[in-house]
């Protein structure tokens, strides 16, 4: 797996284990909705984050059939996920992987997301939608920004209902 | 219809720039980051008490380049804060260099001017009271003439 990657990092006002909590258990609340950001049609199934080191992260449907996004790879509670991550369009073969750190700063937590291995992908490949090299990287990072800036808001809501 | 200037600046060591300015001017980044392969930061933003500043490393290659390596900065940002001169003593304390020491303007502010450590200007201000045109033309004198 090659190195090319962005890494997009968000304040959050809250504490590390809470926002690792949060992120893994509540994802299917905070992702944000619809084509651009659920992953297959009907784009209305359920986010499921299935804790530990052996978890997965599937999307799961009305009429019982289900997506693996992907495993688990490396599972510290609290401080660092990393798991493979594979699109609908990606064959067999073809896989990236998505680092989540979970670094405490003064008043809260600084998520870091590193979405590494795209240079796997060819260049023709459905999910590149005609992008190579920095511009699909930002558009990538952009994706991100807006689940990660979805989390900040959602923790905030969290924090005023509590 | 109205339109929103949003300052965008580029500096040598954009993640240091980020605790400066929380530390000087107190400062809460307020979006998300994005930094690329090799560590420098693509896209960041920081507000201050709600007026956001948009802030990039260098990018050489497409002649985005800060003061540092343009030998200085035609632009300053004004600053309103509450107490111009406790806030140029946390900016200095942070770093900055003071160019113009904190004291009452003949317009009606206490303020200062800084140098950070990045090479951007900041005038620092506090609004002491408001100063007519008459008012402010019979404390300068001949100074300058004001119309």
């Amino acid at each position: 797996m090659t190195n090319r990657s962005v890494v997009v990092s968000i304040e959050v006002d809250a504490a590390p284990s809470l926002a690792f909590d949060v992120f893994t258990t509540q994802m299917d609340r905070w992702w944000l909705r619809g084509p651009k950001h659920r992953f297959q049609a009907p784009w209305n199934g359920t986010l499921v984050f299935e804790p530990g080191p052996a978890g997965r992260l599937f999307e799961q449907y009305a009429d019982g059939t289900a997506f693996v996004i992907g495993r688990v790879l490396r599972w510290a509670p609290g401080e660092r996920i990393v798991l493979s991550w594979r699109l609908p369009s990606f064959a067999d073969a073809e896989v990236t992987e998505v680092d989540i750190r979970f670094d405490a700063i003064e008043g809260g937590t600084r998520v870091s997301v590193e979405h590494r291995g795209w240079d796997a992908l060819r260049s023709d490949h459905p999910a590149r939608h005609g992008m190579q090299g920095r511009d699909y990287e930002y558009m990538k990072a952009n994706l991100w920004a807006e689940n990660l800036t979805s989390l900040k808001q959602y923790l905030v809501q969290q924090d005023h209902r509590s | 219809m109205s339109n929103t200037i949003t300052p965008y600046i580029t500096v040598k060591g954009a993640a240091s720039a980020i605790e400066f300015y929380k530390k000087a001017f107190g400062a809460v980044e307020s979006a998300p980051r994005y930094t690329e392969p090799g560590g420098r930061v693509g896209h960041a933003e920081f507000s201050i008490g709600g007026a956001r500043i948009m802030l990039a490393d260098e990018h050489p290659e497409i002649g985005v380049l800060s003061p540092q390596s343009l030998g200085g900065s035609p632009t300053m940002f004004h600053l309103t804060v509450a107490d111009a001169g406790a806030t140029v003593a946390r900016a200095a304390a942070a770093g900055a260099s003071i160019l113009r020491a904190v004291q009452e303007q003949p317009y009606g502010e206490r303020s200062g001017t800084i140098e950070d450590p990045f090479g951007h200007r900041w005038m620092v201000a506090t609004h002491v009271e408001d100063v007519s045109n008459e008012e402010l033309q019979k404390r300068v004198g001949d100074t300058y003439q004001i119309s």
